[in-house]
């Protein structure tokens, strides 16, 4: 069986030199390449074809994010495990959106390393215990709600009432409420979807599904 | 603070015009009424009407022949003065005033006008045997509270006292004294005139009516030289005469200038100017004498300028004497081409037009100096309008130039503003070679500066060019008349202002004074912007340093965080590999301990290098952007604190200049600690969106509360600077903070970012 050919990107000897000792561990590993950053790592994959990249994020230049971006969009064969000093969710997701396959932490142990690099080479995704446990937590806590899920019902169905073509008097009438609450709402709806007419609030809504098109 | 006082005393000047102007129009409009009234009661009616109507209440005592005056009328509500009356247990038709009483006698024998401040002390001593209090207390039932003005004013009518006024209410002021003086003599002369209406009426009705109609005329009249015009024709037609005269007093007292009107001629003409009051003409014997001059026939007496008058045809002549409180305005005279004996009714006939023009005249002369004093209080004011309008340093100087045209003429005026021991001149108007004078510096050693900087005084040149010692810069032969003004504030002078004229003698000392009074509002002015100018000054560099400080801050902070994490981190972490790597490769189980331990040390070490680093600045921020940096912090928070917490943004991805990603960023760990500490709050909402041009941070809890206006004076006096250094920082980012709160009602804090013009000096950033 072919070693899997790694190439390391990081910016410290040390770490790097210490990684590449992990992997010479690993039976069916070889490191092919070391880069100093991220233009260096560039240059060497279209040099030498890795299949996976090891990649730090903060390095000078061109950073392991920035980097990991332009590898996927030019060489989308080539695999890119971010292994990154920081535990921080916020970088799980940029890394993961730049188009890295996995997200390792620098002081993994070595079982872990391997771990990584053969679900990756599997086409699975590799998220480090220290960050997957909360990154669900954390991705549903600060999920942006639709704007639509930003009105409350009342407003929603104002909105709804607005579109098909009421009157704020009509619709004050139909909800049994006051003309002057119906104006309040209307104002908060335009504020909160950032539509300041209402022809686009007719056009929003039948996008969004609330009226159908043509009524 | 200077502004403020003056635009107050300003104000009051104003205020006192109009009330005054008020007023006479008011007693004006009585007084046209009185005219019309045909009998006393009317006369009284009407006068005490008009008076209630300024909230004015009055009294009349009138005497026969023996100086002792009587209540004739009183316009106290009947109601009260039941009441006052039996608390006095004294009629008010029993009160009567002579001169044996001391505070009456100046009114009685001198014909003083009397101002009275407070009418208690002045009615018990009318009462001298009724005990005070029950004076007082009667006093208070018609209206008259301690404290109440009154005054007295003698009603005269050509001379002789008829009888006393007496006006009282609240508003009543000493400065009102000259024009109701000459509304009770017109209430008088209307009085005289119906009781010789009465008198005459069988005779005279024909007379009688004009001589209404002429007060009437005279009424509305405020130019002297049309009521001169009136005058002359109405004495000429309602005594038959070809020609008639009229005197009038000179400024000086010394001189008078007589008027003339001839038959048929419509006009009048000044004949004569300045000519001695003496008793050498007849007319200057009248004006001395202040006694009226029947003349049948004078050839046969002698006066000077009768050979004047001789060729004339005149013969005959009648002078009255025309007086305003004791005083001779001038006198009035009827001359006829035949001996003529003057009758008793004639000379009355004459002196009654003469005392209706003497108290037109005086009313006339009144008016245009009340119209003159406002106008100069209207220049002024407008004045300083303009020197106040603006604090620029350069503005004020050139608006000072202007606006001295308006005080006194020049041809070329001059700023010249002390610099340590030299005059700057620094702007200037009309002259003719600006570039050899404005910028440049003069001594003030040279002659009238000096003089001016030492005695603090104007200098006037009645001639520049006659006097050596007037130094010449710029082209300045046409100088004549030359005037310098020290311009000064709280006592320093700050500089000079000059003026110079082509006209000799075109500055005299009410130029000066002028001039000098507008030059204390221009150097106040001056100072004002001086001290605008520096106040600016103190704020930018204040701004600069604090920037500067929150710059340095933040690069040290971001350089440390960097260096911990980066350095220090990853040679932990290398170290920590490497034990590793030593651990899975050893084969002696006796290290294991060890190389566990190790790595325990090694984690914690490089656990607190991580914090440390996120704690001094987050690389979050920098790297990935003010948005994850929030939630990654938010996260932190309610790892720890018992929070919910709402966060919407409308752009994840958006970075916004480091600057305000920093202030925002700050901004929410500051507020976070507030709530955390004081709000008590279980519930926060973040929200982070564009607003046209400004990005908009919102932070709102559902805590405790405070009082904002009151934290903000706390926070200024040093106690607590949370809010202020939040404050400051959103303002050093260009931004501006709102906030929200009220004890109970939880806080609100609004941070506007302008994102459209950002001239602030980005931060250092990495790459």
């Amino acid at each position: 069986m072919k070693p899997i050919r790694i190439l390391l990107a990081d910016d410290h000897d040390l770490v790097r030199a210490g990684i590449r000792s992990l992997l010479q561990n690993l039976p069916d590993v070889e490191v092919i390449a070391e880069a100093n950053d991220g233009n260096e790592a560039l240059n060497l994959i279209e040099q030498k074809h890795p299949d996976l990249v090891l990649m730090d994020i903060a390095m000078p230049g061109l950073n392991g994010l920035e980097t990991t971006r332009r590898v996927a969009k030019e060489f989308p064969q080539v695999r890119v495990v971010i292994l990154s000093m920081h535990a921080i969710e916020e970088y799980v997701i940029q890394a993961l959106r730049a188009g890295a396959r996995g997200y390792l932490l620098k002081d993994s142990n070595v079982a872990e390393l391997e771990l990584a690099i053969h679900a990756v080479m599997r086409d699975e995704t590799y998220l480090s215990p220290a960050v997957s446990k909360h990154i669900t937590e954390y991705i549903r806590q600060f999920s942006q709600p639709s704007p639509l899920e930003q009105l409350t019902p009342r407003q929603r169905e104002i909105m709804q009432l607005l579109a098909e073509g009421h009157s704020t008097q009509e619709i004050a009438d139909i909800l049994h409420i006051s003309p002057k609450t119906v104006a309040t709402h209307r104002e908060q709806i335009m504020e909160r979807l950032n539509i300041h007419d209402l022809a686009s609030l007719v056009r929003y809504s039948v996008r969004m599904g609330l009226v159908p098109p043509g009524e | 603070l200077d502004i403020t006082e003056h635009k107050q005393t300003e104000q009051q000047l104003q205020q006192n015009l109009q009330r005054a102007n008020r007023l006479i129009t008011a007693l004006d409009q009585v007084a046209a009424r009185l005219q019309t009234r045909l009998n006393a009661d009317q006369v009284f009616e009407t006068l005490g009407a008009g008076l209630k109507q300024l909230e004015l209440t009055c009294i009349i005592l009138l005497s026969q022949t023996d100086m002792d005056f009587r209540v004739q009328y009183h316009s106290i509500e009947p109601k009260w003065l039941k009441h006052a009356e039996k608390v006095a247990g004294l009629a008010l038709s029993e009160i009567h005033i002579n001169k044996q009483f001391p505070i009456a006698s100046q009114l009685i024998n001198n014909h003083k006008l009397m101002f009275v401040p407070d009418v208690t002390r002045l009615a018990e001593s009318f009462l001298p045997t009724i005990p005070k209090s029950v004076v007082s207390h009667a006093a208070r039932k018609v209206g008259l509270l301690p404290g109440t003005p009154i005054i007295f004013i003698p009603m005269l009518v050509e001379q002789q006292l008829i009888g006393i006024l007496g006006v009282w209410g609240k508003d009543l002021q000493e400065e009102d004294l000259p024009a109701f003086s000459i509304f009770a003599s017109q209430t008088a002369a209307a009085l005289q005139v119906t009781l010789l209406h009465d008198q005459i009426r069988r005779e005279h009705v024909e007379e009688q009516a004009t001589l209404l109609r002429f007060s009437q005329a005279l009424l509305g009249e405020n130019n002297p030289d049309a009521i001169i015009n009136l005058t002359l024709l109405e004495a000429a037609q309602s005594l038959k005469v070809d020609h008639a005269a009229l005197a009038l007093v000179d400024e000086d007292h010394r001189h008078y200038a007589a008027y003339v009107w001839t038959k048929p001629s419509a006009e009048i003409r000044e004949q004569v100017q300045r000519v001695p009051i003496d008793s050498r003409t007849a007319m200057g014997q009248v004006i001395l004498t202040q006694a009226s001059l029947a003349l049948s026939d004078i050839t046969v007496e002698s006066y000077g300028g009768q050979a004047n008058l001789a060729q004339m045809g005149i013969v005959a002549r009648m002078i009255v004497p025309m007086i305003v409180f004791g005083e001779s305005l001038g006198c009035l005279a009827v001359n006829k081409q035949d001996v003529y004996a003057w009758s008793e009714d004639e000379m009355r006939l004459l002196s009654l037009i003469a005392t209706n023009a003497a108290l037109a005249l005086e009313r006339a002369r009144l008016y245009q100096a009340e119209q003159h004093r406002r106008t100069e209080a209207e220049t002024l004011h407008q004045i300083t309008s303009a020197l106040t309008s603006t604090l620029e340093l350069d503005q004020v100087l050139e608006t000072i130039l202007s606006q001295l045209s308006r005080v006194i003429p020049y041809d070329s005026a001059t700023l010249f503003l002390l610099e340590g021991q030299s005059l700057r001149a620094l702007t200037g108007r009309g002259l003719p070679n600006p570039e050899q004078v404005i910028g440049q510096v003069f001594s003030p050693e040279s002659l009238f500066f000096k003089e001016i900087l030492l005695t603090g005084r104007p200098v006037i040149l009645v001639d520049a060019q006659a006097n050596s010692s007037f130094q010449k810069w710029g082209n300045s032969d046409y100088i004549r008349g030359w005037m310098g003004i020290p311009l000064v504030v709280r006592g320093d002078i700050i500089g000079i202002l000059t003026a110079d004229s082509r006209k000799v003698g075109a500055y005299s000392e009410v130029e000066a004074n002028l001039m000098q009074t507008f030059a204390y509002q221009a150097a106040l002015a001056i100072h004002n912007a001086r001290i605008y100018e520096e106040v600016v000054k103190g704020q930018e560099r204040l701004r600069s340093l604090s920037q500067q400080l929150v710059n340095v801050q933040e690069t040290e902070r971001r350089y440390l965080a960097r260096e911990l994490h980066d350095q220090v981190g990853q040679v932990l972490t290398a170290i920590k590999i490497s034990l590793q790597t030593l651990k899975h490769l050893s084969k002696d189980t006796s290290l294991t301990p060890y190389l566990e331990n190790s790595l325990t040390t090694t984690e914690r070490a490089l656990e607190t290098v991580r914090n440390l680093s996120l704690d001094l600045r987050p690389s979050v921020l920098d790297d990935l952007g003010l948005v994850p940096a929030l939630r990654w912090y938010l996260n932190r928070q309610l790892q720890v604190f018992p929070l919910n917490v709402d966060f919407t943004a409308q752009d994840f991805e958006a970075r916004f200049p480091s600057q305000v990603e920093t202030a925002c960023f700050r901004l929410v760990q500051e507020a976070f600690t507030n709530i955390i500490r004081h709000a008590e709050a279980k519930h926060v909402r973040l929200d982070l969106h564009m607003k046209g041009e400004e990005l908009v941070l919102r932070i709102q809890d559902n805590g405790v509360g405070f009082d904002v206006p009151g934290a903000l004076a706390r926070a200024t006096s040093g106690s607590s600077l949370g809010l202020l250094s939040m404050q400051e920082r959103v303002e050093l980012a260009g931004g501006r903070l709102e906030i929200v709160s009220k004890p109970g009602k939880g806080t609100k804090l609004i941070a506007h970012f302008p994102l459209a013009v950002q001239d602030s000096k980005p931060e250092e950033r990495r790459p």
